[in-house]
């Protein structure tokens, strides 16, 4: 075997800080060449949340590998690219079944390390997402921001146990170093699969992404889902995602996962903390693009309602996923009856959380109402983010913390209702308490 | 050069001990129990730990000890010790024992060699109190394990406590892990032998260049989640793994090496050196050992024409203290 | 197939430098495994925590890994390896075994890739066994090593589930009531046949020809490749300089780990270990080099030989029983096809 191969001529390689990398290695316009679209043409068809996921990740030609476990067939995310990969549309795409979370985060590790310039997916949700949590922190930490993770907003294993949709799950994830990006809607679910791996990739972020959206709410109700063309798709992440700078495993000569003593442990922790940061810059211009192509909002830290021109409103609410939809619907209404001014951000980037663009949003509110709807075990993960955000402002808004909607209970118009007179409680300078959680229009 | 009154430094402040060594010599069972015979007076507070590392055997080992008459608060590691202690002097060609220890310190060595000559040799300034501790450990303990005699060396420099007591406290730490009762009477026998063999003597020979304080020079360029290009090893010297004092050493002058190769493939470190030869396959013709060999004898132990062997080793001091 | 003295020629992708302690055998079976991957194909590996993965991949000294020193033109001397946790280096070798065919499938690569995971024990038969049997039964055509010193050596030798009967570790200490070890280790060869694996072998380098063929053997075959190194542990098993190989031969032979080579649809034969318990050497031989068995045996001053300590007959008898069930299971698994 080893004669057979000396002939070879030499492959041209260049040294990088992580290694020798042999660029031509690995042809990646075979792995082009062999997608099979799914959409010739911009479409519009009606899909819930996670055949939405599905359906970005089957258009996206550097997604040639399936990695998932049952826990995310209760997504319909590995169903449906199943399904798909099945009736042959796939080409020559797998679809990997393991047997549990944690090997499907494993495998992920090895799969982008293997090749850093395609993309691996999965969906998970909930106590799957926690089965993974050993390996979602080395890969938060691992540099490599071509994995892909789809979680579906679940309660976590917490007594008495639900697995109905809040974001605790993926709150409680929140230091793994992935970045965390919220959707709420289809289409966001769609776009936002489509632009994630654009922002991780980056090679000044190089960070693995963790989309995610509601469970129920959002995963498994169906409505309008404009699709776009592959073609667009390939265009769009081809002008963000370049060969990876550095080595994979198949096209380099470099060592991943080495322990490091105390003497760098803290440096490696700074560079992590960095590149997540420049996150922040680079997903307002990927979002831009994605708007230019398409014609729809991009990637944003958050989305704004109701804010007049010189932001100064009378109740902020600060709240994320489909909620801040009935929220939002019910508005003007709300406006009206208490004669006051509202307004309303949907967190879109919960980490890093974007606490420069959260400030100048909010620093003329008078009262923000942040509504949390994970468990916490004080004021909520959003209070706490919202209240650091305005903390250094001269005079800042008073931040008012609320709970509703915990373990996917419905968060009524009655609530929202009761929510926002608590809000205006807190207008005239009267105490608030630090929490309070709000449930059919009542205080609990 | 006014040597620093250790007895004083403990009532008056905090006496911080580092000592240098190799992993399985013993330097944290002495540390455990120099501290162990020092909490014998109940006015007197301890803090005792190793550098915790993946360090396996051979490789280089630090621990420190802080002594005070006043409980002690201070959790940073210890960079300027009154008292250094080196334990195997292996250890000292990869680190500078006494590093940080102002002039007038006390500097505690296991080795054969005089306090003049070792004050000379790593050039040290203060009170210089060495002890043959392998020889004594040989002898009494059929092993060159010097850390016995280091220890009352050590306990002795520090002073305050009688040689009962000295005894007690590391027997007692023998006894914590469960060492049976003919070997503490052999180590009993170590003790009391080791106080007869210290010898001390003030010198004055560090510059005032001298084991400084090394500054942190910041982290340097990272690779990204510390992915690395491989083949670093050739920095890493484990050499200094083996036993100091002892090198391996290949002998074939009549040319006996039969090629068996057995050898080559039970080489832990892949070090063997041999050329292609038309008659055997493969003739040995020697062994790296300055850099990796960690002597660990199975060549010594399955070559069939008995061409390994342990041999003495030594360092010539001169020179290395010339350049 | 390759003669024993072309092996030692190659060069190995497992370099000096390790911080393995001195006579390791998990090193010396790197050393070998990283010579006969030196065959033209590019060589990824993928490592469990363990001894060997602190040892040698650090940042920034030890990365004891690679071929050759210097940048290589060839890349079929090109090498990557990867650790993630204790548990994962069944997976990671089997995404990286994918990720290479498929892209094989498309015809964007166009060079031999051969995968090779190693964990130690621990991390095979404790923490790790449900990434170790999965992988076998997906059959994924990877060489698993599973270097097994019977202790988690790497966090202070502790008991794992290979840990040898009435030996002492740091969590079955010995003492008036507690002789070490209560109870066998757990039939991980049999476990590797019933998962479906392709090959399952027991062997280390002290039996260094069918050591060196066996890992060939694994290399080639066309499922997953199951390869059990024994590996006498100098600092846990507490035994002399120089004594490694010696250890691994003397307890192969008498039955504690005997050699073992299997293939699916051929079966197997263990080799080096009579199915006679008489025609072994007696296990007291084995006991008595190793302080980790101090409490069963003593050395007899008169005949030089080791004997049962008084009073502990009876555990070194149960001991010897459970080495002739051991070799008789062992001859068992042979005849399975």
């Amino acid at each position: 075997m080893k004669e057979a191969t000396t002939h070879l001529a030499p492959m041209p390689h260049r040294p990088t800080p992580s290694g020798e990398l042999y660029p031509t290695a690995i042809d990646l316009e075979r792995v082009r060449a062999a997608h099979r679209p799914l959409y010739e043409a911009r479409d519009t068809i009606t899909a819930d949340g996670n055949t939405a996921a599905a359906i970005a990740t089957l258009q996206m030609w550097r997604c040639i590998l399936f990695a998932g476990f049952p826990i995310t067939p209760s997504t319909k995310w590995i169903e449906t690219v199943a399904s798909h990969i099945a009736g042959s549309g796939g080409g020559k795409k797998r679809v990997k079944l393991l047997e549990a979370e944690h090997a499907v985060a494993d495998y992920l590790v090895g799969a982008a390390a293997s090749c850093r310039d395609l993309i691996f997916p999965t969906a998970t949700s909930s106590v799957g997402l926690d089965h993974m949590t050993e390996t979602t922190r080395s890969l938060g930490a691992s540099g490599l921001g071509n994995v892909l993770l789809i979680d579906v907003y679940r309660a976590t294993a917490n007594y008495p146990l639900c697995i109905e949709g809040d974001p605790s799950d993926t709150l409680a994830h929140r230091d793994d170093g992935f970045i965390q990006i919220a959707c709420r809607g289809k289409q966001q679910i769609y776009d936002t699969v489509l632009q994630a791996p654009c922002l991780g990739m980056h090679p000044d972020v190089l960070t693995p992404t963790m989309p995610g959206y509601y469970g129920i709410k959002d995963s498994h109700r169906n409505a309008r889902l404009v699709v776009e063309a592959d073609r667009e798709i390939h265009a769009f992440q081809d002008r963000w995602i370049q060969p990876c700078p550095l080595p994979g495993l198949v096209n380099g000569d470099t060592a991943f996962g080495n322990c490091v003593t105390s003497r760098h442990f803290q440096g490696f922790k700074v560079e992590q903390k960095r590149r997540l940061e420049r996150a922040l810059d680079i997903l307002p211009k990927i979002g831009a693009d994605f708007e230019r192509a398409f014609g729809r909002p991009g990637l944003a830290t958050f989305d704004s309602v109701g804010f007049p021109e010189d932001g100064g409103v009378d109740v902020a609410v600060v709240s994320m996923g489909p909620d801040f939809g009935t929220f939002d619907s019910r508005r003007a209404e709300f406006e009206r009856r208490y004669d006051l001014r509202v307004g309303g951000i949907a967190m879109r980037l919960l980490t890093p959380f974007p606490r420069e663009a959260v400030r100048r949003r909010l620093e003329r509110a008078s009262v923000v109402l942040v509504v949390n709807q994970a468990h916490h075990w004080g004021r909520g993960h959003l209070t706490l983010d919202v209240a650091d955000a305005l903390a250094d402002l001269p005079r800042p808004p008073r931040v008012v913390g609320v709970f509703a909607g915990l373990g996917g209970a419905d968060v009524s118009v009655e609530t929202w209702e009761r929510m926002l007179e608590h809000a205006r409680g807190a207008l005239g300078g009267g105490p608030t308490p630090p929490w309070a959680v709000f449930h059919e229009g009542r205080a609990l | 050069m006014e040597p620093i009154d250790l007895d004083r430094t403990i009532r008056e402040s905090t006496l911080e001990v580092r000592g240098d060594g190799k992993a399985g010599g013993g330097l944290v069972l002495a540390f455990q129990s120099l501290a162990g015979l020092m909490l014998r007076d109940p006015d007197v507070h301890v803090q005792e730990w190793p550098f915790f590392s993946s360090a396996r055997r051979g490789a280089n080992i630090r621990s420190f000890l802080r002594i005070s008459r006043r409980p002690i608060q201070a959790a940073c590691e210890v960079t300027r010790p009154v008292m250094a202690v080196l334990m195997d002097e292996g250890a000292a060609r990869s680190v500078d024992f006494a590093q940080g220890v102002p002039p007038g310190g006390t500097f505690v060595l296991n080795t054969r060699h005089t306090p003049e000559e070792c004050a000379r040799h790593y050039r040290l300034s203060g009170r210089v109190v060495t002890i043959a501790g392998d020889a004594i450990g040989a002898k009494y303990l059929k092993h060159p394990i010097g850390n016995v005699s280091l220890y009352v060396a050590a306990a002795r420099a520090v002073g305050g406590m009688g040689p009962e007591a000295m005894v007690d406290a590391f027997l007692e730490a023998l006894k914590r892990r469960h060492v049976p009762a003919a070997v503490l009477s052999r180590n009993r026998d170590a003790l009391l032998a080791s106080a007869e063999a210290v010898r001390e003597g003030i010198h004055d020979e560090a510059g005032p260049d001298d084991h400084p304080s090394a500054p942190w020079e910041g982290y340097g360029e990272l690779p990204v989640g510390a992915q690395t290009p491989l083949r670093l090893s050739q920095r890493n010297r484990t050499a200094d793994f083996a036993p100091t004092g002892l090198r391996l050493r290949f002998e074939d002058p009549k040319t006996a090496c039969t090629g068996c190769a057995h050898c080559i493939t039970n080489c832990p470190e892949g070090i063997i050196r041999f050329v292609p030869d038309a008659e055997r396959g493969l003739l040995v013709t020697g062994v790296d050992v300055s850099t990796f060999c960690k002597l660990c004898g199975e060549c010594i132990a399955i070559c069939p024409e008995k061409l390994f062997c342990e041999a003495p080793f030594e360092e010539h001091w001169e020179e290395v203290a010339a350049t | 197939m390759s003669g024993y003295k072309e092996i030692a020629l190659r060069e190995s992708c497992f370099r000096p430098g390790s911080t393995l302690c001195p006579g390791c055998m998990e090193s010396i079976a790197l050393q070998n495994v990283g010579r006969v991957s030196d065959n033209g194909a590019k060589t990824i590996f993928t490592l469990g925590t363990s001894c060997a993965e602190v040892s040698s991949l650090a940042f920034p000294n030890v990365v004891a890994w690679g071929r050759g020193d210097a940048p290589p033109d060839d890349y079929a001397a090109s090498f990557g390896i990867i650790h993630n946790v204790f548990e994962s280096a069944p997976t990671l070798a089997e995404a990286a075994r994918d990720v290479a065919d498929l892209l094989a499938d498309h015809g964007a690569i166009a060079h031999p890739i051969q995968v090779i995971g190693a964990s130690g024990d621990g991390g095979a038969f404790a923490i790790g066994l449900r990434s170790l049997l999965h992988t076998i039964y997906r059959k994924s055509r990877v060489t698993l090593m599973v270097l097994v010193n019977e202790i988690f050596a790497n966090t202070g030798f502790q008991y794992s589930p290979a840990t040898t009967p009435f030996a002492e570790t740091s969590t079955t200490p010995v003492g008036d009531v507690a002789l070490g070890n209560p109870r066998p280790p757990l039939d991980y060869v049999h476990l590797a046949i019933a998962a479906g694996a392709g090959m399952v072998s027991q062997v280390s380098p002290a039996h260094g020809k069918l050591f060196v063929k066996t890992v060939e053997r694994s290399l080639a075959c066309p499922e997953t490749a199951v390869l059990y190194v024994p590996a006498p542990c100098i600092s846990g098993w507490k035994f002399d300089d120089g004594e490694t190989v010696r250890i691994a031969t003397l307890g192969a032979q008498a039955g504690v780990f005997p050699a073992f080579v299997w293939e699916r649809g051929k079966g197997g034969s263990v080799k080096d270990c009579s199915l006679d318990l008489a025609e072994r050497p007696p296990i007291e031989e084995f006991l008595g080099a190793q302080r980790r068995f101090h409490h069963l045996v003593v050395k007899d001053p008169e005949s030089g030989r080791f004997v049962a300590r008084p009073g502990r007959e009876e555990a070194v008898a149960s001991l010897r029983s459970w080495t002739q069930e051991n070799v008789e299971r062992l001859y068992r698994l042979a005849d399975l096809r």
